[in-house]
């Protein structure tokens, strides 16, 4: 589970693009799964981190897109091509990638596009529409990456730098209200940012009938294979379910979204 | 000196062990979790997710909150019920040859004794865990834990309502632990293992909230080991049944450590969530650090602390 960075780069607006040579994870990965790394060989910080595989770029090599948030990712942040780091996976359910009659519609915000990028280049690129938000045009990042996997590519920002000024959810909503209520029924959203960014989300794809809404959710995880039974999130039947077992990857429609 | 074969098999009573590395309960799912990372042939035992009588869907979140050199968790001890576990988790660990210690809980005698008495005579169950001490659930046996009259009364049910071996999991939320372990012990226990959690709690300064749901939850990982071996070492000189170390075992030393003070199996907790084969990498850098000093039987380590006099 040792492997060795290869690049490890600043995209600004404090995220990092980090290559790690690791043929077994490069060869399994799918779309939306997800990585536990351990960024530090002592115990503190003790657990890993969760995150996305960002992409495969070539064979043999994975790729995580992350941001400073915490004393962990400012840990990982520090490391150097050469360096060597646990890496366990590839984890969890990704997205449904056999292409959606319809559109596939990637809606994502901040380091969301971690996420997304993957999945994106897995599908036909005349299915794609994609919907980019971020506060400022310096936090959209890889937009030139998720826009070539894409028909076409609408940006939101809050401070109106790129694109729409305001949530990424308004151009999204008035991009599905324009579309024929047929074509709507057979497509399918793809979609990982903030949860309110993917509440709102997910209540467009239900008030519009979408087919299906798939959200990569994010979670603090204690273990990431299923046994801390720290990272739940409630079931639309009552309970919880793991999201690093069942997801991260799950259908909108099968979360309880009043106790989320 | 040449590295010899290091005999690793261990008797907690009548359950009898290949190795003296367990997993630890709450750490471990029901196995199948481990299945990828872990060859559960050559695991000891595993002390399964705790059992109660009806499924428990748990707290919401969250439920578990990174601290220095450890982590809290306030799971609210969901779990799939007895019912579940013999039906639906219990088949997959049949196929190996570890051993299952079924780790059981109520908020009430009467559970306690329903769960082990459903348990018993049940092929591919070894023993059962009584865990008194959990702190998460304000009936979820701590009740039981922190009043060592009530730890024995409860021990005694449960040794009525099984003839599988009886491990009773001790509270660390106490002055002394030896009070409850010499309890259980007189009240039929066959092990004690110890320790469980310690209740400790997290706050986000900026919010002004707990970062747990509960407010408080359990603390494990590497930051409890020391207080955890001052604990073992207590029990393991105040009771004659076999002693279960447990808290912050990360390393084959840590385990060794354990034994040194006089328990004679481990369990293993957090450290799986840092690192899926820890059971693994503890149970060979153990037999390695045996070997390399021609120590034949790890037996042979267990209650061997040398302490200066007075």
């Amino acid at each position: 589970m040792n492997h060795e960075i290869l690049y490890n780069r600043p995209l600004g607006a404090g995220n990092y693009l980090m290559g790690v040579r690791h043929p077994d994870l490069a060869a399994r990965a799918k779309p939306g799964q997800f990585v536990m790394v351990k960024v530090a060989e002592e115990y503190d910080p003790l657990l890993r981190r969760p995150m996305a595989v960002y992409r495969v770029p070539e064979p043999g090599i994975a790729e995580v897109l992350y941001k400073v948030v915490g004393r962990g990712t400012a840990i990982l942040a520090e490391k150097r091509a050469g360096a060597r780091i646990d890496v366990l996976g590839p984890l969890g359910v990704g997205f449904t990638m056999t292409p959606p009659e319809g559109d596939a519609l990637v809606v994502t915000g901040g380091v969301g596009i971690a996420s997304v990028v993957f999945p994106a280049q897995g599908l036909p690129r005349d299915k794609v529409a994609s919907f980019y938000g971020g506060r400022t045009k310096a936090d959209l990042v890889e937009a030139d990456v998720l826009a070539a996997a894409s028909r076409e590519i609408h940006y939101a920002t809050d401070d109106g730098s790129r694109g729409h000024a305001g949530f990424v959810t308004e151009p999204f909503e008035r991009y599905v209200a324009k579309m024929d209520p047929a074509l709507r029924a057979r497509s399918r959203v793809l979609c990982c940012g903030p949860e309110p960014m993917m509440a709102r989300v997910a209540a467009i794809a239900r008030h519009h009938g979408l087919g299906a809404c798939e959200l990569a959710l994010e979670r603090h995880m204690g273990c990431g294979v299923g046994a801390c039974l720290g990272c739940i999130v409630p079931k639309v039947e009552g309970g919880y379910m793991t999201i690093c077992t069942v997801g991260p990857v799950v259908e909108a429609s099968r979360i309880r979204w009043e106790d989320l | 000196m040449e590295p010899r074969e290091v005999r690793t098999a261990v008797s907690i009573g009548a359950l009898e062990l290949a190795n003296p590395v367990m997993a630890a309960s709450g750490t471990f799912g029901y196995g199948q979790d481990y299945a990828p990372y872990v060859d559960l042939n050559r695991l000891g035992a595993i002390c399964t997710k705790g059992l109660s009588l009806r499924p428990m869907p748990g707290n919401p979140p969250m439920r578990i909150a990174e601290t220095a050199s450890g982590m809290l968790n306030t799971i609210g001890l969901e779990n799939v019920g007895v019912e579940g576990f013999v039906r639906d988790k219990l088949p997959f660990l049949r196929r190996y040859a570890l051993k299952v210690v079924a780790n059981i809980f109520g908020s009430t005698l009467e559970e306690y004794e329903a769960v082990a008495a459903r348990l018993d005579g049940v092929e591919g169950v070894h023993a059962v865990e009584l865990n008194i001490s959990c702190p998460n659930v304000k009936r979820g046996g701590m009740v039981f834990g922190n009043d060592p009259r009530a730890a024995a009364e409860v021990t005694a049910v449960v040794r009525r309502a099984t003839r599988l071996p009886v491990i009773v999991k001790l509270s660390p939320n106490v002055t002394d632990p030896r009070e409850a372990a010499r309890a259980v012990e007189g009240a039929g226990a066959d092990a004690v293992s110890l320790v469980n959690t310690f209740v400790g709690m997290a706050i986000d300064l900026e919010r002004r909230r707990p970062l747990l749901y509960n407010a408080t939850g359990g603390l494990s990982g590497p930051a409890i080991k020391p207080l955890a071996l001052r604990m073992v070492w207590q029990v393991s000189h105040a009771v004659s049944i076999p002693v279960i170390g447990i808290g912050g075992i990360m390393t084959g030393r840590d385990a060794l450590e354990f034994l040194m003070v006089g328990a004679l199996a481990v369990q293993v907790g957090t450290a799986n969530f840092v690192n899926p084969t820890a059971t693994m990498d503890v149970l060979d850098e153990m037999t390695a650090w045996l070997a390399e000093r021609g120590i034949d039987d790890v037996k042979a380590i267990v209650g061997t602390l040398e302490t200066p006099p007075g």
